[in-house]
C-alpha cells in the first residue's frame, strides 16, 4: 500500500505550526497529497477543480450579507448597536454571549441553521455589543482584550451552530453518517444519530456558558492589574 | 424553480462587478492581481459548470498563488464624513436593525412557507436553507438602500470593502473543504484504516472508543471541519 498520500496532513500541521500563509499551506497540502497518489497532473488539476465547484455554497453564505451590512455600518450600524446594548441594566459581557449562545444553538437544532453567522450577526451585532459592554464595565481595556472579547463573540457563534446543527435530523452531516453506515453494512435511524447529539449538545452548552463566566472574572482582573500598572488608564476607542 | 445556479450567477456578478471596479481603479495598490483574482473566482461562479474541471482546477491554483503572496489588497474607499453619519444615526436610529435582523428574519419566514408549499416548485427543496437565505438577502438589501438612501451601486462597494479587510481568509473555507473531498480521494481514509489495523491494539473497548475520539477530534482539527473526518476515521477505526 502506498502511504505517501498521508504526507499532504503533515504539510498542513508543519505549515500551520510554522505560521505559513494558511492558503498556500492548503493548496500545498493538495498537490503533494496529489502527487503522492500519483495523481498525473492534469487528473489532479481536475481533481481540484471538481472539488472546488462541489463546495461553492461555502463563500456564499460568506459573500452574500456583506452589501447588506456595509451598508448598514457606513451609516452606523455598530454605534447603534453599542447605544442599545448601553441601554439594557445588569447585562454583561458573559451573559450577553449566553444567551446568543443559547438562541443561536437552539434556533440551529431546529435547521435554521442561516440565522446567525459571522459576515450578518457576530460583525455587525453580537460583537460591538460585547465590546460596549466590556467597556462599559472595565473602562480602559487594552486592545488586545478587546480583540478577546471580539474573538469569543465570534467563537460562540461557531459552538453554538456546530452543536446545534448536529441535533437537526435532515443535517447534511447526518444524512452524510447515514448513509456512509448503511454502505458500510450498518443500519442506523437518522433520529437516532440525532438524537444523542443532544447530550453532547447540552455539554457544549454548560461548559461554554462557563467559559464565559469566567471571562467575565478575567475581564475583572485585567482591569484590576491595568489599573495597577498605569493609575490613570487611557481612554482609546 | 430557483435553484443553487441562479444564487451563483448572483455571487459571480457581484465578484465581476468588484473585479472591474477593481481593474479600472487607478488608485488601487495591486490592481491587476487583484483584479484578477476577483475575475477568476466570478468566472468559476458563472461558467464554472461548462469549463473543463482541469481549468477550474489551474484557475483555483492560480487564485490561491495570488491571495497566498500577498496579491490582495484594500483599494481606495470614500467613507462617509462622520456629520453626516451621525445626521443618520440620528435620523434612522433603531431603525438600522431593520435590515440586519431582515435577514434571519426574511430566511426562517421563507424556509417555513416554502417548506410547507413544496407544490409550488419555486425553490428546490435539496437547497431550501440556502436559497431562502439567498432571496432573504436581496429583499434585506432593498431595505437596506431604501432606508440608508444609498444606490445599489454603493452597495457593492461596501461589499468590495469588507471583502478586502477579510483578504485572503476569504479563500480558507472553501480550500479547506476542496482539500477534504481530494484527501478523499486520495484514498487517505483507507491508508489510516490499514496503519491503525496493523499497529494499534485495540483489544479493549475503552482503547478503542477512546482512540476513535481522539483520531476524529484530530483530523476535524487538521481539516477545519469533521465532513471528511467522518469517513475517514470511521471507516479506518470505528467500523473495524
Amino acid at each position: 500500500m502506498n502511504y505517501w498520500p498521508l504526507l499532504g496532513i503533515a504539510v498542513v500541521m508543519i505549515g500551520f505550526v510554522l505560521r505559513f500563509n494558511a492558503v498556500l499551506v492548503v493548496i500545498s497540502a493538495g498537490i503533494v497529497t496529489g502527487l503522492c497518489a500519483l495523481m498525473p497532473p492534469v487528473q489532479l488539476l481536475s481533481a481540484i477543480g471538481e472539488s472546488f465547484l462541489k463546495t461553492r455554497s461555502l463563500p456564499v453564505i460568506l459573500l452574500l450579507p456583506l452589501a447588506i451590512i456595509g451598508l448598514l455600518e457606513r451609516h452606523g450600524l455598530k454605534q447603534q448597536a453599542q447605544r442599545f446594548i448601553a441601554g439594557v441594566k445588569g447585562a454583561t459581557v458573559g451573559r450577553l454571549l449566553s444567551i446568543y449562545l443559547l438562541a443561536r444553538e437552539g434556533s440551529a437544532a431546529l435547521g435554521l441553521t442561516s440565522l446567525g453567522g459571522h459576515p450578518q450577526m457576530v460583525r455587525p451585532l453580537v460583537a460591538p455589543m460585547a465590546e460596549a459592554l466590556a467597556e462599559r464595565q472595565h473602562p480602559g481595556l487594552t486592545q488586545q482584550v478587546r480583540d478577546k472579547v471580539k474573538a469569543m463573540a465570534a467563537a460562540t457563534d461557531n459552538i453554538g451552530l456546530f452543536f446545534g446543527e448536529d441535533i437537526f435530523v435532515a443535517f447534511g452531516a447526518i444524512v452524510l453518517m447515514h448513509t456512509f453506515l448503511r454502505e458500510s453494512g450498518i443500519e442506523t435511524d437518522p433520529m437516532h444519530i440525532a438524537f444523542w447529539g443532544i447530550p453532547t449538545a447540552i455539554a457544549a452548552f454548560l461548559i461554554h456558558a462557563i467559559r464565559l463566566r469566567r471571562l467575565d472574572h478575567y475581564l475583572a482582573k485585567e482591569q484590576a492589574r491595568l489599573a495597577q500598572v498605569t493609575p490613570q488608564p487611557t481612554e482609546h476607542n | 424553480m430557483l435553484t443553487l445556479i441562479h444564487l451563483y450567477w448572483l455571487v459571480g456578478a457581484i465578484m465581476a462587478f468588484i473585479a472591474v471596479l477593481t481593474l479600472f481603479d487607478t488608485q488601487h495598490p495591486r490592481r491587476f492581481r487583484s483584479g484578477l483574482f476577483w475575475l477568476s473566482y466570478a468566472a468559476i461562479f458563472v461558467i464554472g459548470d461548462y469549463l473543463p474541471t482541469a481549468v477550474v482546477g489551474a484557475l483555483v491554483l492560480g487564485m490561491a498563488l495570488l491571495a497566498g503572496l500577498g496579491g490582495l489588497a484594500a483599494g481606495p474607499y470614500q467613507a462617509l464624513p462622520d456629520s453626516l453619519q451621525r445626521a443618520s444615526l440620528e435620523r434612522l436610529g433603531k431603525k438600522l436593525f431593520i435590515p440586519a435582523l431582515a435577514i434571519p428574519g426574511f430566511t426562517l419566514l421563507l424556509v417555513l412557507v416554502m417548506g410547507q408549499f413544496p407544490a409550488l416548485h419555486w425553490f428546490d427543496p435539496k437547497n431550501l436553507t440556502l436559497l431562502s437565505l439567498g432571496v432573504a438577502c436581496v429583499l434585506a438589501f432593498a431595505i437596506a438602500c431604501y432606508l440608508t438612501r444609498e444606490s445599489p451601486r454603493q452597495g457593492g462597494l461596501e461589499a468590495k470593502r469588507l471583502l478586502e479587510a477579510i483578504g485572503w481568509a476569504f479563500l480558507l473555507p472553501h480550500l479547506l473543504a476542496t482539500l477534504g473531498l481530494l484527501f478523499n480521494q486520495a484514498g487517505v481514509g483507507q491508508i489510516i484504516a490499514a496503519l491503525s489495523h496493523e499497529y494499534l491494539q485495540l483489544d479493549s473497548r475503552l482503547a478503542a472508543v477512546a482512540a476513535y475520539a481522539l483520531a476524529m477530534a484530530g483530523f476535524t482539527v487538521i481539516m477545519g471541519n469533521a465532513f471528511a473526518a467522518f469517513p475517514v476515521i470511521t471507516a479506518g477505526l470505528g467500523i473495524p
